[in-house]
């Protein structure tokens, strides 16, 4: 048994590299396809990242708001919840981060910092508990309640961002700056990298404690696995459906607030846009493990940073790199989703 | 799912991140940089805020620079396309600069300076070039903003005179519209301003109905917008909304009215619809600036204005379809205009706004 | 002369290195009704999975008709008309029984449009030629057990199949409902069908089989006719040694269970909607060293009631009390917390979770020192997990999914959870169901230990034997009501408790 365990491991660690390698390759093919000088174009995509400090900050400082959104998504996939709204959410989180920095000038920098970030999660939170509360009260399909629910709150935001919050001195549709107190350090300076990072790998620790360390995360667990068992063994089901959703946003919202805090320091329109699809990629690599997460969205991040690198150094246009990222990210989606119809349908059998 | 095994592995890969971190930190600085030796190139980065296919004026910028370097075959041009996420123009723009590699880096839009200022910052020998834009003066960068109260004034000019004439699609109500894509200070401090004011001058008891469309894609919404002003009596429409202006020019030809367009020459779109074009010789100015900064001439921390004096902003007079649309009273009086603004009879300054 | 012949079958479980199948030769004739039997974990699923396409064997051959085929898939089983029912029904329950035997090989009309009428005929006349009692128009959803049997046997006689399997088909029935199903199967034999019957119920061997194949540790160990082993001989093949059969009734016959209540039902009752109550005025008490037995034919209230109890299901009227305290419509949270212990008949998807460690299966209920503010003691869970896995003898890994355990190791895992909670009242149903009768009568002795300690026992059971062999009092449900509560006094009978089950007698 114990070696078929580590058999077992070793060949799903072994799975999600052949994936992740073959996908990279898959744009390696692409990119030979579409550019002119495939040569330099496959160099930068994979080496761009590592070329200087300023390309792997910035590659890092990208991971961040992929792995508060990881996290977020991971966390309601143990209960069995599937959050479509963390596109919404994270953004929400952003636009009150800013919003309550801005409303703060004269604020200690770090109770300020946090009190902003902690009412943009808590905004977030709440948007996606709705949804929890819309399953449990009226059995509202919560994967569709939480994708309307966020495109909705992507236009409002919109609004807010374009309309009532706008700098009306820039031309940018964004507000206004934070005030600089409030910017988090800089680590790696020219590049946006900023000690968020450290906050995002806090939070997967935090939050794999807490799946796996806890009364409370066992019992979502078992929430997950087989609503009926855990109602049986004496677990209040309910509550766990409106939590895990409200503690799923709470961490998209802490995506948008770092973002702002860290790297934007203002909310522009549509800044987080992506963010929160790529989160659902992150957990699905991770396999819904926390501390996978970390690994997970740096490779989404060096994806991301290999095209940017690619399109600066080459004749890659935005359109190619976009295709490129789109069909790496639709090679490990459907991969990992099939696998996991395939698990499913071997474990009813 | 077995934790220890996992958590094993990600704590390998941690250490090895850490590791790569590191060895970059170490190097980051004293390793071997790309200077600028004795290269001979000078090397152009044209920076587009959005992608090129589709835009008039992104065109004419890249053309301007692609020209520049067909006169001297040492200039090499690099085109990057940012995309429309407005978030990662700052870091794309940084990315550039971080090169070392471009002497010159040359963007059009309002926002560009602003975005730039840190990126100026941190690399303080990267020169900027930004058309349609201004700025307090840097000392890296140079401005060049169109007087588009000029181009206001003029499109407003004329839609005043097709208004209160006896054209077929025209009423009596004397009302002249204009949709914007959404607000920016460009819009609300020269073009809005320029267009009443030339409205005016056609007519004062012109009123003019201002309404922003809220994207610069919904055609079907601008098609209902200018539905909703022509029933109210508008009958001449100047339309500034990207994409969205097939909705506009639509809604036009339905009701038979009239439509003013902005930045390019677009008559045959929509043959007596259209009834007046403004343009920007953007190419011109790009390729003449890049020019002068190659050869070393151009003054570093100027904002420059310019506009139909200059022969940057230009009204298209010369096509056939405006003459076939307009009645020659009309484009007369047009060409009167022009002659002013550009004897200098008639001034009209850029707002203090752009001046700070 | 034999008409499908298995030759020198050898499966290896690579995952849990397990040979179930070890140079298997097994031979089925024509006509005939052969018996499988063996323990939990024996082969006997294995070997028939292999014939029915559902796994490979690493070695070996079949042959149908002295030619050899190959059967890769359930859909090259069909073409070789074999049938498969397995123990857990694979029907789809919205559907009608009609569309439920069609599905798959529909009549057609005009090339796309099921034909309904059709198709309701075709399952009308195949009811009637073999006396089947299904109405072809309901819904598989409302049917009881035994209907859902008779669809999924129809199903495989709507194909054609001339080979059918069929997993332990009673361990889900009631006596009657078990007769009319060897009915079934002795007239479908005369209609030229042979049956290959897996099951470990020796009387049903014995009463039914033309021959039966033995087997122990993944091999045959011999084939005989009827009558020649007896249910001694046959359970030293099966077992390897000789087992203690029921050791006589009740010990506590005639006593009699007065005062001190620890449960008590009054008057509860279920409707939904306007059909007959699902429950009606049931009335029921356990009194401490009592072990009290409601039995009844499937669709009469059993599940129903162990719902009720458990507190899974709220009722619509009546009371359930705990040592006098009114608990009626508690969450089961609450009735946790008071200390039930409840063994469901649904163990795979009620009593576990098969996704979940064993581990966390075992943990479900939060004893004290599992979790400290919260946070779980690992420590502490550790060593009680090891400990129930010694003392059940549970053979797994506990941090893998329960679904890679066998069957039997999940059925303890079960048991063992339940037994260690520290309570005076603890609830079985059909506490033998998928157990051999080594398990099973390790189970009864467990529930005889509750007894002697003085703790209450209610035992759902639809077997009128461990009825018999335990209970003190029984209650008996027809149509959702109690038709009858007899005291096991030693001159209680399955023929009066059958009586009572089927409604013949009802008591006021």
């Amino acid at each position: 048994m114990n070696r078929r365990e580590k058999e077992n491991i070793i060949v799903s660690f072994w799975g999600v590299l052949l994936v992740l390698g073959a996908s990279l390759l898959f744009a390696a093919v692409l990119i030979f396809l579409l550019s002119s000088e495939p040569l330099p174009a496959v160099k930068y995509f994979f080496t761009g990242p590592f070329l200087s400090r300023y390309f792997f900050g910035n590659m890092l400082d990208a991971a961040v708001p992929l792995i508060f959104t990881g996290l977020g998504i991971s966390l309601a996939f143990k209960a069995s919840l599937f959050n479509l709204g963390g596109e919404g959410q994270i953004y929400m989180g952003a636009l009150v981060t800013t919003v309550v920095c801005l409303a703060l000038p004269e604020f200690n920098g770090l109770a300020g910092g946090l009190t902003a970030l902690a009412a943009g999660s808590l905004a977030a939170g709440l948007l996606a508990a709705l949804s929890g509360y819309l399953k449990v009260k009226w059995n509202v399909d919560s994967m569709i309640s939480s994708f309307l629910l966020s495109s909705a709150v992507v236009y409002g935001v919109n609004f807010f961002i374009t309309g009532y919050f706008k700098d009306p001195s820039s031309s940018l549709l964004s507000t206004p700056f934070i005030d600089s107190r409030y910017f988090l350090p800089h680590l790696m300076n020219p590049s946006t990298l900023s000690t968020s990072i450290f906050f995002a790998l806090g939070g997967a620790v935090i939050i794999y404690f807490l799946l796996y360390r806890t009364r409370w995360g066992y019992e979502m667990t078992m929430c997950g696995l087989n609503p009926e068992f855990a109602r049986y063994g004496g677990v209040n089901v309910s509550s766990y459906v409106t939590m895990p959703f409200f503690l799923s946003g709470l961490m998209h919202g802490l995506g948008g607030g770092f973002a702002v805090l860290g790297t934007y320091h203002m909310s522009i329109k549509g800044f987080t846009s992506g963010m929160g699809w790529g989160g659902i990629a992150v957990a699905l690599i991770a396999k819904n493990n926390p501390l996978g997460v970390i690994p997970a969205a740096l490779f989404f991040a060096y994806l991301n940073a290999g095209s940017k690198a690619a399109m600066l150094h080459t004749d890659v246009t935005f359109e190619v790199a976009a295709v490129v990222e789109a069909f790496v990210f639709f090679f490990i989606t459907s991969e990992v989703i099939f696998s996991f119809i395939r698990r499913k349908r071997r474990s009813l059998l | 799912m077995n934790i220890k095994q996992k958590s094993k592995k990600t704590v390998f890969l941690a250490v090895l991140l850490a590791a790569v971190t590191t060895v970059l930190f170490l190097n980051g600085c004293s390793g071997k940089k790309e200077t600028k030796a004795a290269d001979s190139t000078y090397d152009v980065a044209v920076f587009v805020p959005g992608v090129v296919a589709g835009s008039p004026l992104y065109e004419q910028m890249v053309a301007g620079v692609k020209q520049a370097a067909a006169d001297k075959s040492n200039i090499t041009v690099k085109v990057l396309e940012a995309g429309f996420n407005q978030g990662e123009w700052k870091e794309k723009l940084m990315s550039l600069a971080a090169e070392k590699k471009y002497e010159l880096i040359v963007s059009e839009n309002g926002a560009m300076p602003y975005v730039a200022l840190p990126v100026a910052e941190a690399f303080p020998e990267q020169k900027f070039l930004f058309v349609d834009a201004v700025i307090k003066p840097q000392k890296q960068m140079y401005t060049l903003l169109y007087n588009q109260v000029e181009e206001g004034y003029l499109v407003g000019y004329l839609g005043g005179l097709i208004t209160k004439s006896s054209m077929k699609g025209a009423n009596t109500d004397l009302k002249i519209g204009i949709i914007a894509g959404q607000e920016f200070p460009a819009m609300t401090q020269m073009i809005v301003p320029g267009y009443k004011k030339g409205a005016l001058a056609a007519d004062p008891r012109i009123k003019v109905d201002y309404r922003v469309l809220g994207n610069w894609y919904d055609a079907n919404k601008a098609r209902e917008l200018a539905k909703s002003m022509i029933d109210s009596g508008v009958d001449v429409i100047l339309t500034i909304c990207g994409g969205a202006n097939q909705g506009v020019i639509t809604a036009a030809k339905e009701s038979g009215v009239y439509v003013l367009y902005f930045d390019s020459e677009q008559y045959a779109l929509a043959p007596g619809t259209i009834a007046g074009c403004v343009t920007l010789t953007q190419k011109e100015a790009v390729h003449k600036l890049v020019l002068e900064a190659y050869s070393g001439t151009l003054s570093w921390g100027t904002n420059r204005i310019v506009g139909v004096k200059e022969g940057y902003v230009r009204f298209a007079e010369d096509n056939a379809l405006y003459k076939k649309t307009v009645p020659e009273s009309i484009q007369s009086r047009m060409r009167e205009k022009v002659q002013a603004l550009k004897d200098g009879s008639l001034v009209l300054p850029v707002p203090e706004f752009w001046k700070n | 002369m034999a008409y499908l012949t298995m030759e020198n079958i050898t499966r290896f479980y690579r995952d849990n290195h397990v040979l179930a199948n070890s140079n298997v030769d097994f031979e089925l004739r024509r006509n005939e009704i052969h018996a499988l039997v063996g323990e939990n974990g024996a082969g006997k699923t294995t070997l028939m999975k292999i014939l029915y396409g559902l796994e490979q064997p690493d070695e070996g051959r079949i042959f149908l008709n002295g030619s050899e085929v190959f059967i890769r898939s359930p859909l090259d089983a069909n073409r070789y008309g074999i049938g498969m029912v397995h123990q857990h029904f694979r029907l789809i329950p919205d559907f009608t029984a009609a569309e439920n035997i069609i599905f798959g090989m529909e009549p057609k009309r005009r090339l796309f449009f099921l034909n309904r009428r059709e198709a309701e005929e075709m399952v009308r006349s195949i009811s009637d030629q073999f006396g089947f009692d299904v109405d072809p128009s309901a819904v598989v959803k409302n049917m009881t057990v035994g209907e859902k049997q008779q669809v999924e046997i129809m199903r495989m006689l709507y194909r054609n199949d001339e080979t059918l399997i069929l997993d332990e088909p009673t361990s889900v029935l009631t006596g009657r409902q078990i007769e009319s199903l060897f009915y079934t199967l002795k007239k479908l034999t005369r209609a030229g069908k042979s049956i290959i019957l897996i099951t470990h119920k020796l009387n049903e061997v014995l009463s039914i089989a033309d021959r039966v194949s033995v087997m122990r540790q993944g091999k045959v160990k011999g084939t005989y006719r009827r009558g020649e082993v007896d249910k001694k001989e046959l359970s030293q093949l099966i077992f390897g040694r000789d087992v203690q059969f029921f050791a006589g009734r009740g010990v506590s016959s005639g006593h009699k269970f007065a005062g001190k209540k620890i449960f008590e039902l009054k008057n509860v009752s279920i409707r939904s909607g306007d059909i007959k109550p699902l429950l009606d005025s049931i009335c029921l008490s356990v009194s401490p060293g009592e072990i009290v037995g409601v039995t009844g034919a499937a669709g009469n209230g059993l599940r129903e009631l162990e719902d009720v109890v458990s507190g899974l299901r709220d009722l619509s009227g009546g009371q359930v009390f705990y040592h006098g305290e009114d608990i009626t419509n508690f969450s089961v949270h609450k009735f946790r917390e008071k200390g039930f212990a409840y063994v469901p008949a649904d163990r795979m998807k009620r009593g576990s979770s098969l996704q979940a460690s064993l581990k966390q299966n075992l943990i479900i209920i939060n004893h004290d020192g599992f979790s400290r503010f919260g946070i779980l003691n690992r420590r502490r869970i550790n060593s009680f997990v090891s400990k129930k896995l010694r003392q059940f003898s549970i053979d797994g890994n506990p941090d893998l999914p329960l679904h890679l355990l066998s069957g039997g190791n999940i059925q303890k895992t079960v048991l063992a959870r339940e037994l260690s909670i520290e309570t005076d009242f603890i609830i079985f149903s059909e506490p033998t169901w998928g157990l051999d009768s080594a398990a099973g009568e390790y189970v009864y002795k467990k529930i005889r230990t509750h007894r002697d300690k003085g703790k209450g026992v209610l035992l759902f059971s639809s077997n009128l034997d461990e009825i018999l062999g335990l209970a003190d009092t029984v209650f008996v449900l027809f149509h959702g009501r109690i038709a009858g509560r007899l005291d096991n006094d030693g001159s209680l009978t399955k023929e009066l408790v059958g009586t009572y089950m089927l409604g013949l007698e009802i008591d006021e």
